[in-house]
């Protein structure tokens, strides 16, 4: 910072220097041009080699100080204020004239010249008038010394051990928050209020604590308790609100506030965050269970890391898990061409919430260059991404394990039993069942060797030669085996290709994949692994070769199967894969997580095996990982039905240009039946030979001996029922499929979340300048190196490292930051008005003291939340009047010393549960999935689509989620006004509040003074009570509208035409709709509507909420429904005070 | 250090006006729909933005950027490297289906898309080499609002109200014009967004074809019922904040319902258009046959009678060609059937367009109203399919007119197949540039401190196109 001597002092030489160009005196503007885009440049680019010692300075210019331009070096003047045109300077970081370029490294961004531009033509305002000293060049060039400078700042010192002070008069000493803001005060000369009253201190309280007002009944009992007993009744319901419900509900939403929570991905197509919600339930379970702050930011960073995790008791989910799933409330493009920009671009708003949220610091303003303000640099930047970047977007299984692994292991053991009562049977039908069918072509036989005309099918041989006879025979055999041989070439070709890469999934290359979900335990299926069917027959669904399988103990388990990441260098990737029920499977470019037109994604059905071909011209030179999941368990496209699906893959092989592509090969299917020596004669002989092949790979089974060839051979016959298959030809199996079914009945369907599943950790290089497509070195994972810079080793990602550090004693802002958050959301500002940020671009703390003092207190309360709510709200401090004093209004009208209480807009969602709440119509259980806004749950449960968020609530300033947001926005706009006077809801509400109040009671006073009690939380002073009763007798008197105003039937007229032309539009595009889809005839109404046009039911529920109140105009005057609608309309109702 | 605009003490008439009305004297102001109009930077050539969103993106070369090559090699692969499209369905060199014809004294050439507009072409500075970052519709749509390829950051009306203030009685300073089967382009109403800055800078959308042009416009009771109600909850609000002492945010919202009072008169009053003339009428094409056209001539006609009433920033909303056909949000979007498409959304917008600067002009009004015309890209040289396009941000075409513009002229160009711009590359950043200069504000220093950074609509990026100024 420049000082405004150093300003004045800048006037003299600079006139001088300017040739006949009138110039004001520097404006703070063009000194701050000067500072924030021309001495960075200068220092970066220039001082290297225009700095410093005399003698080496390039061409005798210095560009360190202001005289050093003006005066110039052997060329002459570097630059002429005011005159851009006739500055070399100018010239030469415009790159035009060939002779004189500089930098000499490339020429600079077109911004960062026109800000010279615009610096040299408004004068070449610059503060320093002396050439620097060699130490004070170092300094400004080096990060080191700026960042030891820059850890000056207040924020960065350690947290003071400080006691209260001890002097404070009784009233002010009980509680060590007003004993700190009595001293301040006092020393300040500014006298306190008094305490406010019981109902203002009761509503403030409900508020507050809750974010509900106080019914009528409770505000009696406080007014009653507190006359007799004011400290005690005030403890006595801190405590009851604490524990209630709609704390966490109120509380809840300031952490969604801080975690921009939201339940789409916003842009075209506003993609839902599926099971976003459940985030939302389990920060308010967490805030009502008071799980402490620092467990609350290992679970947001890590919750998928702990070692011991919280286990809901009931529901047995993971609560820690669910933490992660702020992760997901990021933004996300629609089918990006510049995939990796779409990440970077995810990746920041990651780092941008953690950082703001938990360190109160603007990390992601580090992402091209160092930290401008504060001590964090890019590579504090890059740190951080290595740690978010590593997780893939995901849609995690949030069971506990134990809840994950039900009947698992009975299940293993019964399908042990099943394996071998399988066995036995078909060894003994190979023996004396099998050959009888075969020759006569009976009991399915027919169809399958119809089908096998392919020589890759083991029944193809037989097809071919069964009639066959002596030489026809041979000659055929003879083929087919040449035809075999050529085939196993092929296979050992392919074994022996340099491919660029190859995964056997069947092998050790599977623990390099990442798996997650209850479907894939970690270790490789071996060859002959088989499931069994839920439902319905055969019994076997299949017996597969060696690979990664998601259903083997059940197919309602979860998959979620990640490769490591791979640069693509070849167009071709192929995969070998088979499922069933919608399973997916996809190349994910960047971690984008949705599908669209160059993000193809296939699904699984039909359980065959097949090699899936990607083209991945399109993406060469990005990154990316090959991903497999279960029909719900992608990252964006899941829905939350409860379908049982299943994947299973063997092998991926990346295929460079000229390299043979790998394909189904004969030798693979029918190895049994030609491997073996010899060759057979005659039909009889081949059958013999067919025998022999199955009793070996049947044996080969039972004895968990078998190898791919085999298990493809055994599993043609037996999902082809060649081999007895279902309950009734293997009645010995019928106890155990009984046995299997009821088991694998017991299985839950998996408990889904937002999350991250983990990958191998990497080091992000660091972009320069921010432009990702100039990756420099990489960058170790670590904490910020102001605090820690000791990087996190390998083992992990480090996001439970994160928290460790962020939550360390060492850290000094963490603690300070969540203090100042209660503070915040208690008092209406924080200590630290900027809860966001405690950098230097942030307030400073109005109290340091007490704030340290409360940051030592979250420690000693082991991070409660509620222990420290308590102090606050038990403070004198908090119940305080909100009638400054005579002192206070003339030394402090900002009130930054606390001497009253704050009057304060409540949040929209506390406006709009408020009048739920005075209508009777609030509904306080919670809900799952979220609900429209019209709905009559918390406003906390209304559905965040960031593409269609809810008007009533934006209109009072409900954030929108981009990033963190510590402190609201509270505007004045008409808006507002309008919303309270002609909004359906407001309407809606007012209409039941009026009918409550009615049905109550006949006496108008009766009525007025409790609108005031369910509104206002008080009684209407007699003034206000003759105001509504005149205003109602006068209502009263007033004839019906419809009658009176002709412009209003002819709207009303227009509206229902309006309404027709809609149901019209409707109909004809529901025939059309219904001669492609019939099904649809059978859906209810609403689902019509909404698959037809969901813009045309969205209007035509909006244009029948208008029309609704509208016509009841025709009606008689309804006095009562706009006394209540006034009383939302009041500023006491939506202000706290 | 924060650029706060100085508090301007000359205070015009009409806010004299409004502090006495409301009765809570100068505190109420902050709070005012009116914010106090700023002092411009320097002096502005214009007053007034009416932006012509063309959204889905306009073939440039098919427009206002003739390529006589892509005829000449129509069918041929492209000889030069193809970059990454959205569909990557990419086909050979397209040649224009449509005819370019030199108009107006300047030559400016115009496709046979856009006749009406053509007649007006000395008007115009068609800037052929804009670029944008983003290729993707929602993204493209932030980016070209806000400069900012997500949601959260303001939009250009917004900044403009931001450093000019509201010169309009009860009406919002920054109206987004919707009509017909209109929606909100891909990426939804924060497109519209205040972002960071001040609430009462956002758009407004409004319907001018609805009976509620404005979501809760419409009271649902007799004025005079409404007045009794307003009077009474006034009188009980002054009691609370008479215990108060006067707390100064308090008073200012309760100023807000009579600004929403007038509103709700002022709005119907903008949209009853039955005093326009029959002439004025089928200049805007409001009697087209085709009911398209004719929304769309309803939008124009709005967005002159917003202007006069001293709205800043006016934005108009395309509609889909087709009623339902899945494309209301990107209606410009020919992946396919290019020529049918654009000649359908050119048959829209062409005439209404033509006639708004022809009343402007005869009105005396398009010297101090800036009218813009882009879309969020421009579309490839080559075909996707057989016969559409593809996006195509790495060169396209954009029009300026009125307030400040030299008209006639043509700025930047793209290469020979009009892929890429290769001279004057200009940005959004330029324009938005310019435009604030145009509007006499310095876009370097307009900002806004935001978590803890100045933040402006043209970042660290932009440069005023000095080529098309007057």
């Amino acid at each position: 910072m420049y000082t405004m001597k150093q300003c004045v002092v800048a006037v003299g030489p600079l006139l001088i220097g300017m040739s006949g160009v009138a110039v004001a005196a520097p404006t703070p503007e063009a000194m701050e041009h000067f500072e924030k885009h021309i001495r960075p440049v200068l220092v970066d680019h220039c001082y290297a080699c225009h700095g410093g010692d005399p003698a080496k300075v390039k061409g005798g210019l210095n560009l360190t100080y202001r005289d050093g331009l003006l005066t110039g070096g052997s060329g002459g003047p570097a630059l002429v204020a005011g005159s851009p045109e006739n500055s070399l300077l100018f010239e030469a970081i415009q790159y035009h004239n060939t002779d004189l370029q500089m930098p000499p490294d490339g020429k600079m961004a077109d911004d960062l010249v026109s800000h010279f531009r615009t610096w040299i033509t408004d004068g070449a305002v610059d503060p320093r008038d002396t050439p620097p000293s060699a130490e004070d060049l170092s300094n400004a060039m080096s990060w080191e010394t700026v960042r030891e400078r820059r850890l000056a700042w207040w924020s960065f010192q350690p947290v003071q051990d400080v006691e209260p002070p001890a002097d404070a008069p009784a009233e002010w000493a009980a509680n060590p928050i007003d004993a700190f803001m009595w001293a301040q005060r006092t020393e300040a000369g500014v006298s306190a209020s008094e305490l406010t009253d019981a109902r203002s201190l009761v509503r403030r309280l409900y508020f507050v604590l809750t974010g509900l007002p106080p019914n009528p009944d409770d505000v009696t009992r406080f007014v009653q308790a507190s006359s007799l007993d004011w400290d005690r009744a005030v403890e006595t319901t801190v405590d009851r609100l604490l524990a209630s419900p709609a704390f966490g509900e109120r509380w809840g939403r300031h952490w969604m506030d801080w975690m921009r929570y939201a339940e789409s991905h916003g842009s075209e197509g506003d993609p839902e965050i599926p099971h976003a919600w459940r985030y939302r339930d389990y920060i308010i379970r967490a805030l009502n269970a008071d799980v402490p702050y620092d467990d609350l930011v290992r679970e947001h960073l890590a919750g998928d890391r702990l070692p011991t995790p919280r286990i809901h008791p009931e529901t047995g989910v993971n609560e820690s898990m669910l933490g992660t799933a702020q992760y997901r409330f990021v933004l996300h493009g629609y089918s990006p061409t510049d995939a990796l920009d779409e990440r970077v671009r995810f990746v920041d708003n990651q780092i941008d919430v953690v950082s703001k949220a938990f360190l109160g610091m603007t990390v992601s303003c580090a992402r091209c260059h160092n930290h401008k303000f504060d001590p964090i640099s890019q590579k504090d930047y890059y740190a951080l991404f290595g740690v978010m970047a590593t997780g893939h977007p995901a849609t995690v299984t949030v069971d506990s394990k134990a809840r994950q692994e039900i009947n698992t292991s009975a299940i293993a053991e019964t399908k042990a039993k099943m394996r071998a009562v399988m066995a036995e049977k078909w060894l003994a039908y190979i023996e004396d069942g099998i050959a009888e069918p075969m020759r006569q072509t009976a009991g399915g036989w027919e169809n399958a060797l119809n089908n096998a005309t392919s020589n890759q099918n083991p029944l193809h041989p037989w097809q071919r030669l069964r009639s066959a006879n002596g030489g026809n025979f041979e000659k055929g055999w003879r083929e087919l085996k040449a035809q075999w041989n050529g085939s196993n070439y092929n296979v050992r070709q392919r074994l022996e290709t340099p491919y660029p890469k190859t995964w056997n999934l069947g092998g050790e290359d599977a623990r390099a994949w990442v798996q997650h979900g209850n479907g894939l335990n970690g270790t490789v299926a071996p060859a002959g692994s088989f499931d069994i069917r839920d439902v319905g027959e055969p019994i076997i669904r299949g017996i597969y070769p060696a690979g990664l399988y998601s259903h083997l103990t059940s197919t309602k388990h979860s998959g979620v199967l990640a490769s490591p990441r791979f640069d693509i260098n070849d167009k071709q990737i192929y995969v070998r894969v088979a499922g069933d029920g919608d399973a997916r499977h996809r190349y994910v470019v960047q971690d984008f997580p949705r599908n669209g037109q160059v993000y193809p994604m296939t699904r699984l059905n039909g359980g065959h095996w097949r090699w899936q071909r990607w083209d991945l011209t399109y993406w060469l030179g990005d990154e990316a990982h090959l991903e497999l999941s279960t029909a719900n368990d992608q990252a964006v496209l899941a829905s939350d039905e409860l379908t049982r699906s299943w994947f299973g893959i063997s092998e991926v092989v990346i295929v460079a240009d000229g390299q043979p592509a790998p394909r189904d090969e004969m030798a693979e299917f029918v190895a049994p039946l030609f491997a073996p020596e010899g060759q057979p004669k005659n039909p009889d002989e081949l059958l013999a030979r067919y025998q022999q092949s199955l009793r070996d790979c049947v044996i080969a089974w039972r004895d968990g001996t078998m190898s791919d060839e085999q298990a493809r051979y055994l599993n043609f016959f037996v999902t082809w029922g060649l081999l007895p298959n279902t309950a009734e030809k293997v009645p010995e199996a019928a106890a155990l499929l009984e046995e299997y079914r009821h088991l694998e009945s017991e299985i839950p369907f998996p408990t889904r979340a937002p999350g991250v599943v983990e990958s191998a950790p990497i080091n992000q290089p660091l972009f320069t300048r921010g432009d990702h497509k100039q990756p420099g070195a990489p960058v170790e994972r670590r904490f910020l190196e102001a605090i820690n810079p000791t990087p996190f080793g390998d083992n992990d990602a480090g996001r439970l490292a994160l928290a460790e550090e962020i939550v360390s004693d060492n850290n000094p802002l963490s603690a300070r930051i969540m203090a100042n958050r209660l503070w915040h959301h208690t008092f209406g500002r924080g200590l630290v008005a900027t809860p966001d940020n405690f950098g230097v671009m942030g307030e400073k703390p109005t109290h340091p003291a007490l704030l340290d003092y409360l940051a030592r207190r979250v420690r000693e309360h082991g991070w409660s939340t509620k222990a420290l709510l308590r102090e606050l709200t038990t403070s004198r401090t908090f119940q305080q009047s909100a009638l400054p004093t005579e002192t206070a209004r003339e030394k402090d009208p900002a009130n930054h010393l606390w001497s009253h209480a704050m009057v304060r807009r409540l949040e929209a969602e506390a406006i709009r549960d408020a009048m739920l709440a005075a209508s009777g119509r609030l509904k306080s259980e919670p809900v799952s999935k979220p609900v429209p806004g019209g709905d009559p749950h918390r406003s906390v449960y209304v559905r965040v689509v960031r593409n269609d968020l809810d008007p009533f609530l934006t209109i009072f300033d409900a954030p929108t989620p981009v990033s963190t947001k510590g402190r609201r926005d509270v505007t004045n706009v008409p808006a507002h006004a309008l919303a309270l006077m002609n909004d359906p809801f407001v309407q809606a509400n007012a209409r039941t509040l009026a009918a409550r109040v009615s049905a109550e009671s006949d006496d108008a006073n009766q009525r007025v003074k409790r609108l005031y009690e369910l509104t206002l939380g008080r009684a209407p002073s007699d003034t206000e009570q003759r105001r509504l009763l005149d205003f109602v007798a006068e209502t009263s008197k007033r004839p019906a509208g419809r009658e009176l105003d002709a412009r209003l039937n002819e709207e009303l007229t227009a509206l229902e035409a309006q309404l027709a032309e809609i149901q019209s539009q409707f109909t004809s595009r529901l025939e059309i709709a219904l001669k492609e889809t019939p099904e649809l005839a059978r859906e209810p109404e609403r689902k019509q509507w909404e698959s037809v046009s969901p813009e045309l039911f969205k209007e035509r529920e909006s244009l029948r909420a208008r029309l609704a109140p509208l016509a009841q105009l025709g009606g008689p005057a309804e006095p009562w429904v706009e006394v209540a609608q006034s009383l939302f309309s009041l500023k006491e109702f939506s202000y706290l005070r | 250090m924060v650029t706060q605009r100085p508090d301007n003490h000359l205070i015009s008439r009409r806010q004299m006006l409004t502090r006495c009305s409301t009765g809570f004297g100068a505190l109420a102001l902050a709070g005012m729909a009116k914010p106090a109009v700023a002092l411009p930077h320097y002096r502005p050539a214009a007053k007034h933005v009416i932006f012509c969103y063309m959204s889905g993106g306009v073939s440039h070369v098919d427009s206002f950027d003739p390529k006589p090559r892509l005829n000449q090699d129509h069918g041929k692969p492209m000889p030069v490297k193809v970059e990454r499209t959205q569909f990557n369905q990419n086909g050979n060199i397209f040649g224009s289906p449509f005819e370019f014809k030199q108009y107006g004294e300047s030559g400016v050439p115009v496709s046979s898309l856009f006749p009406h507009i053509a007649e007006s072409v000395d008007e115009l500075a068609v800037v052929r080499s804009m670029t944008s970052s983003v290729n993707e519709h929602a993204q493209g749509n932030y980016f070209f609002h806000t400069g900012v390829p997500f949601m959260g950051s303001p939009s250009a009306g917004a900044w403009v109200n931001y450093g000019l203030g509201s010169d309009a009685d009860n009406l919002p300073g920054f109206v987004v014009l919707q009509s017909g089967d209109c929606t909100v382009p891909h990426g939804g109403v924060g497109l519209f967004s205040n972002g960071y800055l001040p609430a009462q800078h956002q758009g407004s959308i409004l319907q001018g074809d609805r009976m509620e042009a404005v979501r809760n416009i419409k009271a649902l009771e007799l004025p005079g019922n409404q007045r009794k109600r307003l009077d009474l909850i006034q009188s009980l609000d002054s009691d609370f904040v008479n215990r108060l002492e006067g707390q100064q945010d308090v008073e200012a919202a309760i100023a807000n319902y009579e600004t929403a009072f007038r509103m709700q008169a002022a709005v119907p009053e903008l949209c009853d258009i039955r005093g326009e003339s029959e002439a004025t009428k089928a200049l805007y094409a409001l009697d087209h046959s085709n009911t398209n056209t004719a929304a769309y001539g309803r939008q124009c006609l709005l967005a002159r009678r917003l202007v006069e009433r001293g709205v800043r920033f006016v934005e108009l909303s395309c509609l889909a060609q087709h009623a339902g056909d899945g494309q209301k949000a990107n209606p410009w979007d020919q992946h396919g059937g290019l020529e049918e498409g654009h000649s359908n959304m050119a048959l829209q917008v062409d005439q209404p367009i033509g006639g708004l600067l022809k009343d402007l002009k005869a009105r005396g009004l398009l010297d101090e109203t800036l009218v813009i015309w882009a879309g969020e890209f421009g579309r490839t040289p080559f075909s996707q399919g057989s016969n559409g396009r593809d996006h195509n941000p790495y060169g396209f075409s954009i029009w300026m007119a009125g307030g400040g513009i030299k008209g006639g002229t043509i700025y930047g160009a793209t290469d020979e197949f009009g892929y890429h711009a290769v001279e004057n590359t200009s940005t959004v950043f330029d324009l938005w540039a310019t435009v604030l200069h145009l509007m006499g504000l310095d876009h370097e220093r307009l900002t806004y401190r935001h978590g803890g950074r100045d933040l402006s609509l043209t970042d660290v990026h932009g440069n005023v196109l000095h080529d098309i100024i007057a």
